[in-house]
């Protein structure tokens, strides 16, 4: 885990890397997210340059490859353009 | 002070739409023989969550129907506390026998303003949306339909925080005998965290909380500097003289007892200047801020209130013992959608959409400035 356990009751956020792992479904983000939530009862917040990263890989994507945009269904996204 | 994100009481009232494409559509598949027969004085809708595998049992206190509009409207009582309205949207046949339900809707009420009622309504609508299908059953009258509500995901994340800090007002209350009623414009930050230090408090005794310093006041002598030399360098500021420890929470003095605490990461902040006026040694009195490093401190109370050994009726611990699921079927949605942004995707589509955008320069000029005129200006563009 490359955070160490934050002090109680503090809000935290995630970052891009992180961020990446979750959507990978790694184990161990998938343990700390469960745990945040069983504690603080809330998801850890993005940050506004998390979202950025994450829609910048969208839109590059989108620009190199146009036609798989309108090949394919797009799969559901947890972001809001 | 301790930063905490302030909370607003949820509403209860909207109405929440099971199935809200068939309303006006296709039939939940339940039709209801008309004049409904075989009501008894005390007739129940049940609401049965196989997700969980548990039901709520309710009972009703009035039905009302309006079968020419196509209406029927269920009152019951769900708990003290807590009301809970089932409105049927239907159709009544032509010869006047049968209506046929086509849709249906939950709205629920607190008629206490109670943390208890808030913690039943909160729970209600947690399992209402992380369930998927949920069964209405009204034998007296032969409904018995399944559906599924449509509550979004951060709703339902406010629910539970919502629930938590509920469950925390009626630990309280059970362990001192208060008896809070609940805010109309929600809860300040600072309410959050006396909440919570009760809680804990009352149900760990000892515990990790919020701390960002302690002021002393210490003669300016040898020993002074002996004693904050050895806390900066040993990063421990051991515990202080007990205070009797009181908080305050919606209006009412919650007394907690004597409390001591210890920061096992302290230093002492501007370190060498306050050597330096401890160094006079004149015997004046020099303040001076211990911090954590982590902002936090262990804390003991060991006499604070304690909660009886059954504290809760069995339908309260019943819902109580739902929070890990609860938490755990939510997580389980995140965690699906985070992962469905991959979904369906070849190796070089999850490596051409996870790529990171190369920032040059220009990336974090504000929109529409001028850089140069900025820059003149001695403007700072990040």
């Amino acid at each position: 885990m490359p955070i160490e356990p934050p002090p109680p009751g503090t809000s935290l956020v995630v970052d891009n890397d992180l961020f990446q792992d979750w959507r990978f479904s790694q184990p161990y983000i998938l343990a700390e997210i469960r745990d945040y939530q069983s504690r603080l009862k809330m998801l850890p917040a993005l940050t506004s340059m998390t979202v950025f990263e994450a829609l910048g890989g969208l839109r590059m994507w989108k620009s190199r490859a146009p036609f798989l945009m309108n090949a394919r269904s797009w799969p559901a996204m947890p972001l809001n353009n | 002070m301790a930063t905490y994100i302030e909370i607003a009481r949820p509403s209860y009232q909207p109405v929440q739409i099971i199935n809200p494409n068939d309303v006006s559509g296709a039939s939940l598949g339940a039709t209801l023989s008309v004049p409904f027969r075989g009501v008894t004085s005390e007739p129940y809708l049940y609401v049965e969550f196989p997700t969980f595998a548990c039901w709520l049992e309710a009972s009703i206190i009035e039905i009302e129907q309006q079968l020419m509009s196509g209406v029927v409207s269920i009152q019951v009582t769900l708990y003290d506390g807590v009301a809970l309205k089932l409105i049927l949207n239907g159709r009544l046949s032509e010869d006047g026998t049968e209506f046929s339900v086509l849709g249906a809707a939950l709205q629920t009420a607190l008629t206490e303003e109670r943390p208890r009622s808030d913690f039943v309504a909160a729970t209600l609508n947690a399992l209402l949306g992380l369930s998927g299908k949920v069964r209405l059953h009204i034998p007296e009258i032969g409904l018995d339909v399944e559906s599924s509500f449509d509550i979004s995901l951060l709703d339902i994340s406010q629910k539970l925080q919502a629930r938590q800090t509920d469950y925390r007002l009626m630990v309280i209350e059970r362990a001192t005998g208060l008896e809070f009623v609940m805010p109309t414009s929600g809860f300040s930050g600072e309410e959050i965290g006396d909440i919570s230090f009760a809680y804990y408090a009352i149900t760990e005794r000892s515990f990790i909380h919020v701390l960002n310093y302690v002021q002393l006041l210490t003669p300016a002598n040898q020993e002074s500097i002996d004693i904050v030399s050895a806390i900066d360098k040993s990063g421990v500021l051991p515990s202080l003289p007990p205070k009797l420890e009181t908080r305050t929470i919606l209006g009412h003095s919650v007394r907690l007892g004597p409390q001591t605490y210890t920061i096992e990461d302290a230093y002492v902040e501007n370190f060498d200047s306050v050597l330096q006026e401890l160094a006079v040694a004149d015997g004046h009195e020099v303040s001076v801020t211990v911090r954590s490093r982590g902002n936090d401190a262990v804390y003991y109370l060991p006499q604070a209130p304690q909660l009886p050994d059954s504290p809760w009726t069995p339908e309260i611990q019943a819902l109580v013992d739902l929070e890990s699921r609860l938490d755990a079927e939510l997580v389980d949605r995140y965690n699906a959608l985070a992962a469905a942004s991959l979904a369906n995707l070849t190796d070089e589509e999850i490596a051409a959409v996870t790529e990171r955008p190369e920032l040059d320069e220009d990336a974090f000029l504000i929109n529409g400035t001028d850089r140069n005129s900025n820059q003149d200006e001695g403007g700072d563009n990040t």
